[in-house]
């Protein structure tokens, strides 16, 4: 769990980030304090053709079969290099309503894919439910895979790979807890090593430099 | 003069007893009483136009012509002179619209019969090679049941209602006579019409126990241009000695073969010839059976080459013909049991590893059953109801540096 804008550790009952300050009502006078509506495959940046976006819409359903509680959801933009990414898959996680999808996956149950054509930035926002299923290992493993589809700005096939081996990662990950129920309710109790905020106390003077010290008071 | 008058006597007498022997010439039946007598073994409508229905003008025979085709698309309506004239024979036929029906064409090309001549009746014509059924055949009840039903068939085709053409039912007869000379097992074969049920109360395995006991033969209800409403009854003593996948695999074989003729006609001759290469390769592995091989009962198996090749395996004295002592014979005889038993071993150990690696994959894959995570309370931060800020990131820029 790490801060969306100076990604240093944050404590998970944190209300701000202990470093910089940072929360939501941040990103809400960055993007705005309004509720958006986003479809489940958001193309901002017009470069899926309408095959690939037949596929990915495919696979987005064989995911919501597979996993009933999660909601999957996909966002292309070009973005100035002023927005973060992160930040704006907090925001969207936290503002926005994905078209058609039942009570059943609400946001906090959400795996948002971000792909910044212009920064040539790819992220996965997750919400509280997804941090917990989705390690951060296990994502970046995926990412990684559709690296070169998205160097060679393939974002379709790219976000095939992608969506597909989240699909894996969660399956597996769906066994583990299986096998170990506990398991996700330790993950969701344990804590991150904030650093601390407040500087401790300096070390003592050496004698000389006290009794100095004394002496000229 | 006495001379001349014995012979004019002879002559005399000789021209009395001439008209005398005159030959009885057969009676032509009347259009009044068509069914009793049927030309050409059912093919043609009884009797030919008596004289009030030959129109002798040009005016009558072009309406004629005109009603024939009328006739052609819509047989069988009231007023129809076919209708009215057809007997128990093959069902009415029309010819199929696409092919350029020759009566229409008569009658729409201005090829009119000459004054006087008589007019055929038009269901004589020669007919399209594409042929369909054009009325409803009526419930097999009454009259119908008993011809089917009431005794043992004499014959090996059973067709009442002379379904088939003559020619047709003439080779699908010998080829049943044939069949009966040569195989184990018998075909009766019982021929219906596609709309056509078997009563309710008939029950074919009774039949079958009542007329042929214990005998070998098969009895199959055939429905024309639907083989695969055919219902084959082998009896139980046949029945209990194979597995039913066997006969299951007949049967679908005898389907699939029929259906693969275009005419319903040639579907009934067809069916018949794979019943036949089928009941001969059953008498096979009865025989098998008896002599305490195993029977096969999967779809490979029974389709595999170990059955299809008997004939060729039970040719006495090929294999010794080659003079081999006792010895290599039984090496000979053992070497192809190991080969196949390594074939199978190897084939059983790829399947195995393949089901296996597809177990592992699909276990992962999105086409698996649904999962479902347990629920958790979660405690929020940074403010935001359904997000704290997770997330995992890469760099996709070429000449930029990837940061997680």
């Amino acid at each position: 769990m790490k801060c969306p804008h100076c990604s240093r550790p944050v404590d998970h009952e944190a209300h701000t980030c202990y470093s910089c300050g940072y929360s939501l009502a941040t990103a809400e006078s960055i993007f705005g304090r309004n509720y958006v509506q986003m479809s489940r495959l958001h193309d901002a940046a017009h470069c899926l053709r309408k095959p690939e976006r037949d596929v990915l819409e495919d696979i987005l359903d064989q995911l919501e079969m597979r996993f009933p509680q999660l909601l999957f959801c996909v966002y292309l933009g070009a973005l100035t290099k002023e927005v973060k990414l992160n930040e704006l898959g907090f925001w969207l996680l936290n503002h926005a309503e994905v078209r058609g999808a039942d009570y059943a996956r609400s946001n906090e149950n959400g795996v948002l894919l971000l792909i910044d054509v212009n920064t040539k930035q790819a992220g996965i926002s997750l919400g509280y439910l997804g941090e917990l299923l989705l390690p951060e290992a296990e994502g970046y493993r995926c990412l990684q895979a559709a690296r070169p589809y998205l160097v060679n700005g393939a974002y379709g096939q790219a976000l095939a790979i992608l969506l597909r081996k989240i699909g894996r990662v969660l399956s597996r990950r769906a066994r583990q807890i299986k096998r170990n129920p506990r398991e996700i309710e330790d993950a969701s109790k344990s804590r991150p090593i904030v650093p601390e905020v407040i500087p401790p106390d300096p070390e003592p003077l050496p004698r000389e430099m006290q009794a100095a010290m004394a002496g000229r008071l | 003069m006495k001379s001349t008058l014995i012979a004019l006597t002879t002559c005399l007498a000789l021209a009395g007893t001439v008209v005398a022997a005159a030959p009885e010439l057969p009676e032509w039946e009347r259009g009044a009483d068509p069914g009793q007598f049927v030309l050409g073994g059912g093919l043609w409508p009884g009797a030919p136009p008596s004289e009030e229905d030959v129109p002798v003008d040009n005016a009558a025979a072009q309406q004629l012509a005109e009603s024939a085709g009328a006739a052609t698309t819509a047989p069988g309506a009231p007023g129809d002179p076919v209708a009215r004239q057809r007997p128990l024979g093959p069902p009415p036929v029309i010819a199929d619209p696409r092919s350029e029906p020759v009566l229409m064409a008569m009658a729409d090309a201005g090829a009119r019969p000459a004054a006087g001549l008589r007019v055929p009746m038009p269901a004589l014509m020669p007919l399209s090679a594409m042929e369909t059924f054009s009325h409803e055949l009526p419930p097999v009840a009454g009259e119908l049941r008993d011809e089917y039903f009431s005794l043992r068939p004499v014959e090996y085709l059973v067709d009442p209602q002379r379904l088939l053409t003559e020619q047709k039912s003439h080779d699908v007869q010998r080829f049943l006579e044939y069949h009966a000379d040569e195989a184990q097992f018998d075909i009766c074969l019982m021929l219906f019409g596609g709309s056509q049920e078997i009563p309710e109360d008939i029950s074919l395995e009774d039949r079958h126990r009542e007329w042929f006991a214990d005998q070998p033969v098969v009895l199959v209800a055939y429905f024309l241009e639907h083989p695969e409403r055919t219902r084959v009854v082998y009896g139980a003593g046949v029945r209990q000695k194979l597995p039913d996948g066997v006969f299951n695999r007949i049967f679908q074989s005898c389907v699939r073969e029929a259906q693969v003729a275009e005419t319903p006609f040639d579907q009934v001759e067809r069916f018949a010839i794979e019943m036949s290469i089928r009941l001969y390769w059953l008498a096979k592995m009865i025989e098998r059976q008896a002599a305490g091989e195993s029977i096969p009962t999967s779809e490979e198996e029974l389709s595999g080459p170990k059955w299809e090749n008997l004939a060729a395996t039970e040719q006495p004295g090929a294999a010794g013909s080659a003079g081999i002592d006792a010895a290599s014979d039984a090496a000979a005889a053992g070497l192809p049991v190991l080969l196949w038993l390594g074939v199978g071993g190897v084939i059983l150990l790829l399947s195995s590893l393949a089901g296996v690696g597809a177990w592992w994959w699909r276990r992962d894959s999105l086409a698996a059953k649904p999962v479902l995570f347990p629920d958790v309370d979660l405690p929020t931060r940074l403010g935001g109801n359904f997000s704290g800020g997770g997330y995992v990131g890469i760099s996709f820029d070429v000449s930029g540096k990837a940061e997680s």
